[in-house]
């Protein structure tokens, strides 16, 4: 047989799906395999062999191996053939029982790997047998499968009891299982918000750590996870937990380690001896530093935790220093963690090899890490002040040396310490000085003028070095400008009348010739300290120095704590909070309503969560675009809205300016039923009668189509003795900046006919607010000559809200809506169905179909309350908000909206007034 | 190549597997057919979401043999699974008098079926141990099996309780499909 790896050689082939559907019906077993592998491997491949799906399926009659592969394709196919899912329950529930374990795994877990309530339903009964399986193997399968279950479907995972299954599994005698029912647990935890899901007890929690030694190590890791949030009650039993923990330390899974690091720091407080915590620290410190020979990107996480450790532990690595030398090979990235370590670990036993390294580190070519180097000096010179003399020397050094984008950094290394350490190391001034002009960079640069400003008394050279800078000040970044009109004034103030003639330039050339509004109102406030005299410029300018903080992280103490205690995670190497990561894995059923969802939460036992605005929140109907089309619920509401009937959306987009002749639309609507409705039910506002319209009666409304494509349905009658034609037709200004899209096409209508026309229309024309809601149309035709007419644009309000836009962000909204006045906001009651009272789910969806968008809800509070935001399309660019208040008990079914919009105050009434009424239609 | 060769050696040494689709109404027996013919034993089943499929050996003849599900959301299923079948079992149940049009109007739109064309039909009047049980010649009289004409048929009174007229049954088709060959 071939090779399987020619399994995944591309064909690309005509017929391959049917030479595949061959090979998968053929007689052969043989046969069979060879073109279900086939098919597998496509699949991989990203071939669409959906269309398979029976062919594939019939063959789950065969052995373990065939199995294996049809069941692969299942997964990954089940979900885009719902109906054809079904043929494969039998084979399921066959497989469960089989007399091989390794089936029976096979069969739970693809069944708990399709999310098809059609799956699930049949799959409760083999999970329950799973769960009592005699086999290890099947038992923790399926714990994980229950884990599943629950994100596909929670409410059925609780109402069969398989939570508490789940629990009775903790005490399973096989370690694998009880790690895996862990895992399971703590996720399902995690997903319905319920941390006590999982039973932590003195009793339980030893009964976990016996399983540790023995299960696998990703098992391990999930049960150190689980006991990493137990608090022991006594000192003893923290003791006990860490002393059968210790020996972890030594796994060779990176993650392992740092999983046993975060249960030991958490249980370190509460031992009561001194000595026992400082073993540990001493035990700790091997397994962490052997994380250091990982590939580089394992190093990288462990150096971000480590940075999180020494700061509560600032002894564990202190006898391990060189550990974090910096090697050659090293990617930046790792070079610069462990740069930002070694500051933090020098003292004064190990300086002068640190300071060795930096040295060495600063001559690397790579400038960005000598650069960094350089700083890490300045660092550990303002954290540790009998070091500062030291560094400085190593400063004298590097300067030596003299290359370009080091000397810069080292004059911003220098600003720092000289600023820590005022009048302490003048005599490295001039030595900076004498390479001023190797420094390029601007914030180099302004590092030196800052320097010299504040040296000018003692640098002889001062003054001369100014007047070179202010020559060139043209070329100068604006930071750079306002550092040498600072140190032109301190140097005034400092050496009087031989800095007057620079200060004097710089200070002219600030108010009078730069464009910087900053700089010149510096050069102002500085013109006018002078005036009252140097004493008060020097006590502005050569103000005592706030000093550099140089506590030890720059992660504040609350936040420290909490990363600790999810050591190893990701918010532990980006240093961010935990909770913003949690998102990621948090899922809900995203369909069930508010009653569901809270009946399920009342059954685990939970505390109603409440949705506050400012919580992640995600709405079902924004996902799809074309939501209005296909959600029913909204339908026939829409419908009133709209005036039309749900054909009318369902109908393709229609072509420009169609036109129907009174006789073509007879023809037309044989042909095309739901396009007559169009024609009788939908262009039947008069907007002009026969008489003001010179024998054209003029009949029509605005409707939007699918997305946001507005048209202008009219039906013109011709009521006079001769045929119309030389149509055309013109829009006023008006206040959504409706324009035509395409000019109106040349009809004819003979006497005593009829004839329906779509005008197609834009919004990118101009808004002209000062029309208020009226769309002035203009159609000229012979023999009659120019008609006018209106059409209410508030009215047809619900055209305008854009369905695409989705809800506004929260913050944006609040702060929209505290802009408008309190006594601008209109409100109204309004009935609302008793149906959709306490389904705040369907009311969003019925809503986001209408093109109003929920910003948030709170579905706990009573009353509930929603928060509903509308925008207009086009350049109007207006929003209406509003805040729903829903009727308390179903019974009386008066809710009450009170809205506000963005709009010019003359138009905000009406359209609020309307918006109002929408709301209240849809609510009906 | 070796496909080609294999198939000569398996033709040769009368090593060649046919495949039988068993179909019907739901709660004919199909199921308890197919496991009666495979263990020996009686099972009562579940309803069959899905199919069975299982080897059977009638004879020396091996035979692939497919149960599909009888309920009415599967019926439309069953066509994906008519390619290449040899013969086609339709099981009835004969105490089930009621439904015997639906079951009618079920086996016809086997028979019309252009990728059965070639199949053999045996309709099993199953369930004879039951008293009220109509007898195989009502059956055929009921389904109309008269009217076919381009197939080879027969109806065979059958019992997967006790397994009587199963193993007729299988060599009834195990014969009819060699002679079609």
């Amino acid at each position: 047989m071939a090779p399987d790896g020619r399994m995944f050689q591309t064909g690309g082939r005509k017929g391959e799906l049917h030479d595949l559907r061959q090979g998968l019906n053929a007689t052969t077993t043989k046969e069979r395999k060879n073109a279900l592998k086939r098919t597998v491997a496509a699949m991989t491949l990203g071939r669409d062999v959906s269309s398979l799906f029976t062919d594939v399926v019939k063959n789950t009659a065969g052995d373990i191996s065939m199995k294996k592969l049809v069941y692969l394709y299942i997964i990954n196919y089940a979900q885009s053939k719902p109906d054809l899912s079904i043929l494969i329950v039998n084979t399921f529930i066959k497989d469960a029982k089989d007399h091989n374990p390794l089936i029976r795994a096979l069969a739970i877990r693809t069944m708990a790997l399709i999310p098809l309530e059609k799956i699930t339903e049949y799959l409760c009964d083999p999970l329950h047998a799973a769960l009592h399986d005699a086999d290890p193997y099947v038992r923790k399968t399926a714990a994980v499968c229950v884990a599943k279950l629950y994100d596909t479907n929670p409410t059925l995972a609780v109402s069969e009891g398989f939570i508490d299954e789940l629990r009775q599994l903790l005490a399973d005698g096989n370690p694998m299982t009880v790690s895996n029912a862990v895992a399971a647990l703590s996720e399902i935890a995690e997903a319905s918000n319920n941390p006590n899901l999982l039973p932590l007890s003195a009793q339980t929690i030893p009964r976990f750590l016996s399983a540790l030694s023995e299960c696998t190590e990703w098992g391990q890791i999930c049960i150190l996870d689980a006991i990493g949030s137990y608090t022991p009650t006594t000192s003893d039993e923290a003791d006990q937990m860490v002393e059968r923990i210790v020996p972890r330390l030594q796994h060779a899974n990176p993650a392992v380690v740092l999983a046993v690091v975060r249960v030991i720091v958490r249980l370190m407080p509460l031992l009561d001896s001194q000595e026992k915590r400082d073993f540990l620290v001493k035990k700790m410190s091997a397994p962490l530093i052997s994380l250091l020979t990982t590939p580089p990107e394992l190093q990288f996480v462990a150096l971000r935790n480590f940075s999180l450790l020494i700061t509560d532990y600032p002894h564990l690595f202190s006898n391990d220093v060189r550990a974090f030398f910096v090697s050659y090979a090293d990617p930046l990235y790792v070079k610069t963690e462990k740069l930002n370590i070694l500051v933090r670990l020098t003292d004064e036993a190990n300086a002068e090899d640190v300071l060795a390294e930096m040295v060495e580190y600063s001559g690397e070519v790579d400038a960005q890490f000598a650069q960094k180097a350089v700083a890490s000096i300045s660092q550990i010179a303002v954290r540790l002040p009998q070091l500062s003399g030291q560094c400085v020397n190593v400063f004298s050094d590097i300067l030596k040396r003299q290359m370009p984008h080091i000397t810069g950094e080292v004059a911003i290394a220098l600003k720092d310490v000289l600023r820590c350490y005022p009048r302490q190391f003048e005599e490295i001034v001039p030595q900076l000085c004498q390479y001023s002009e190797l420094i390029e960079d601007p914030n180099a640069k302004s590092a030196l003028v800052w320097i010299i400003g504040e040296h000018a008394d003692r640098l002889p050279s001062a003054v001369s070095m100014l007047n070179v800078i202010v020559d060139g000040i043209h070329e100068e970044t604006i930071n750079v400008q306002q550092q040498v009109l600072t140190a032109c004034l301190k140097a005034f103030v400092l050496c009087g009348p031989e800095a007057q003639a620079v200060t004097k330039r710089m200070i002219t050339y600030a108010t009078e010739e730069s464009e910087s509004i900053d700089l010149r109102d510096r050069g102002f406030i500085y013109q006018r300290l002078l005036e009252h005299g140097v004493e008060t410029a020097q006590k502005v300018v050569l103000s005592n120095k706030v000093g550099i903080d140089h506590s030890q992280s720059r992660i504040p103490a609350d936040l420290s704590k909490k990363l600790l205690d999810s050591l190893s995670s990701v918010a532990s190497v980006y240093h961010q909070s935990p909770h913003l990561f949690q998102g990621v894995r948090k899922r809900m059923p995203i369909t069930s309503e508010v009653d569901e969802s809270m009946a399920e939460e009342d059954l685990l036992g939970l505390e109603p969560t409440v949705e506050e605005p400012g919580e992640n929140f995600t709405h079902p109907a924004i996902t799809d675009g074309s939501s209005s089309v296909s959600k029913p619920v909204g339908d026939s509401l829409l419908d009133d809205i709209l005036g039309g009937s749900s054909d009318l959306r369902a109908l393709p987009p229609p072509s420009q300016n169609k036109i129907n002749t009174g006789r073509s639309l007879s023809l037309e609507g044989l042909l095309n039923p739901p396009n007559k409705s169009i024609h009788s039910s939908e262009a039947n506002d008069m907007l002009l009668s026969a008489e003001e319209g010179n024998g054209l009666s003029i009949h029509g409304q605005l409707v939007a189509r699918t997305t946001n494509s507005l048209f202008l349905l009219l039906k013109l009658h011709n009521v006079g003795q001769s045929p119309t034609c030389d149509f055309a037709i013109q829009l006023n200004t008006n206040c959504f900046a409706l324009k035509l899209a395409a000019p109106m096409d040349n009809i004819n209508i003979p006497p005593g006919k009829s004839a329906s026309i779509e005008v197609p229309l834009h919004v990118d024309g101009e808004a002209d607010e000062a029309k208020g809601f009226e769309l002035q149309v203009a159609i000229k035709f012979s023999p009659g000559g120019i008609v006018y007419f209106a059409v209410d644009l508030l009215k047809h309000l619900s055209v305008f809200m854009d369905r695409k836009s989705g809800p506004m962000e929260k913050p944006s909204y609040l702060e929209a809506w505290r802009k408008v006045p309190d006594y601008a906001e209109l409100s109204t009651t309004i009935n609302v169905n008793s149906d959709m009272a306490n389904a705040l789910g369907r009311i969003s969806e019925t809503f986001a179909s209408a093109g109003i968008f929920t910003v948030a809800k709170r579905a706990h509070v009573k009353p509930p309350v929603m928060y509903l935001s509308s925008r207009f399309i086009g350049p109007l660019n207006c929003v209406i908000m509003a805040e729903l208040t829903l009727p308390l008990d179903r019974g009386t079914g008066v809710g009450k909206i009170s809205s506000r919009s963005t709009l010019p105050a003359e138009m905000s009434k009406p359209a609020l007034t309307r918006f109002n009424t929408i709301c209240g239609e849809l609510l009906r | 190549m070796g496909n080609v060769l294999s198939r000569l050696i398996a033709s040769l040494f009368g090593d060649k597997e046919i495949r039988i689709l068993i179909l019907g109404l739901d709660n004919a027996g199909k199921t308890s057919i197919l496991y009666r013919m495979k263990e020996g034993t009686f099972h009562s089943t579940v309803p069959t979401i899905g199919f069975n499929a299982e080897q059977l050996e009638i004879g020396k003849l091996k035979a692939q043999v497919w149960d599909l599900g009888g309920q009415e959301s599967i019926r439309p299923y069953w066509r994906s699974y008519y390619q290449e079948q040899e013969a086609v079992i339709f099981v009835v149940d004969s105490c089930d008098k009621d439904r015997m049009q639906v079951a009618k109007r079920e086996l016809m739109s086997i028979i019309e079926e252009e990728e059965l064309k070639n199949a053999v039909v045996c309709v099993f009047a199953n369930k004879q141990d039951m008293p009220e049980a109509l007898a195989a010649a009502e059956i055929a009289e009921a389904l109309g099996l008269s009217s076919i004409v381009d197939k080879k048929w027969t109806i065979i009174p059958t019992s997967a309780l006790r397994g009587d007229g199963l193993k007729e049954g299988f060599e009834w088709i195990s014969e009819a499909v060699q002679s079609k060959v």
